[in-house]
């Protein structure tokens, strides 16, 4: 259910600018949002995959933030208030800021910045010999649809251009791949390998 | 540093340990009796007083442990944090003075506070933290305030 559906049908008043949410956990994790936010793309989530969301992830229903980082999607959520300041909770003040070298720290870490994780060839594969192998794996942008994601399989002396999947969207994990030749056997590729 | 984590993970041993020493005269309880009801063996042990005066309590230079006296920029978001989530096994269970008590003894440990002040509603949101100004707003945020004027 977008959340956008919800605070029109209540009213929001012009000085709201942003939403504090809490869940039901022990902690009772509470995290502000700022209205545009959850006006642009927020949902209340009571399903995942086609079954009641899991008690773990949240049941019975959960905030979701697409593309924001997983802590701020309030699980097992209890109650939202429209406020014109944020809460400055324990989480959002002290984990979720970011400290410069300076001593000046940025308020809130929202968005989960670029990600990129190679699936193949993993830990536990086993690479017998030498040969043509295909890399392939996620990559996340953190600000919008990916336009290209590069491999280096010399430490990133030098970069190829991977191949992106079909349905390359603005907030989900891209799936990519490109050709890897194996050229040499060492004691390093042996056990970065896994072979 | 490692003292430092531990204390700010599992504030709830520590501070029950001393609660009574901040205003024990204005409380109804002792830190004895805290420790004895909201006690858990498996977390260790309480630290000594002199333990917790030895623990660097400024920002370590990678980051991490943010401690409450010298990163915090409000000393409200101490009592809300404590009221939500502590006690550690029994989160919620503390009376409104357990909690200003403890939060005026987490302040009292990090030197924000002298070991004679009372901390109630008022005094509570008077408290101007060491960092208060160390904090601006990110990118992200402004992005999103500006698009919402």
């Amino acid at each position: 259910m977008p959340l956008s559906i919800l605070l029109e049908e209540a009213g929001v008043k012009p000085e709201g600018k942003w939403v504090v949410a809490d869940g039901a956990d022990a902690a009772v994790l509470i995290r502000s949002v700022p209205l545009r936010k959850i006006m642009d793309d927020a949902i209340v989530a009571l399903y995942q995959n086609g079954e009641r969301l899991r008690p773990a992830n949240g049941y019975p229903m959960r905030l979701f933030l697409p593309g924001w980082e997983g802590n701020a999607s309030i699980k097992w959520l209890r109650s939202l208030k429209v406020t014109s300041q944020p809460a400055m909770s324990k989480n959002e003040t002290s984990k979720y800021s970011d400290l410069d070298t300076a001593g000046q720290a940025q308020l809130f870490t929202f968005a989960m910045g670029v990600k990129s994780v190679i699936t193949s060839p993993s830990p536990g594969l086993s690479l017998h010999q030498p040969g043509l192998y295909q890399i392939s794996g996620m990559a996340w942008s953190g600000s919008g649809r990916i336009v290209q994601v590069e491999v280096s399989a010399d430490g990133g002396q030098s970069w190829a251009q991977a191949q992106l999947d079909q349905h390359v969207l603005p907030k989900c994990v891209t799936r990519f791949r490109a050709a890897w030749r194996w050229q040499y056997l060492s004691r390093q590729c042996d056990t970065g390998m896994g072979g | 540093m490692f003292m430092s984590r531990w204390l700010l993970q599992s504030l709830t041993v520590i501070a029950f340990y001393f609660a009574g020493t901040i205003h024990a005269e204005k409380e109804q309880f002792t830190s004895e009796a805290l420790l004895k009801a909201f006690a858990v063996p498996e977390l260790g042990e309480p630290v000594s007083n002199e333990e917790l005066r030895r623990i660097d309590f400024t920002v370590l230079p990678d980051g991490s442990g943010l401690p409450v006296g010298s990163y915090w920029p409000y000393a409200t978001t101490l009592f809300d944090y404590i009221r939500r989530a502590m006690p550690y096994t029994q989160p919620g269970k503390l009376t409104d003075d357990q909690t200003y008590a403890l939060t005026a003894y987490v302040l009292f440990v990090n030197d924000v506070i002298p070991s004679t002040q009372v901390v109630d509603q008022t005094s509570l949101a008077a408290i101007v933290m060491p960092n208060r100004d160390g904090f601006v707003w990110s990118a992200e945020v402004k992005d999103l305030q500006i698009k919402s004027n």
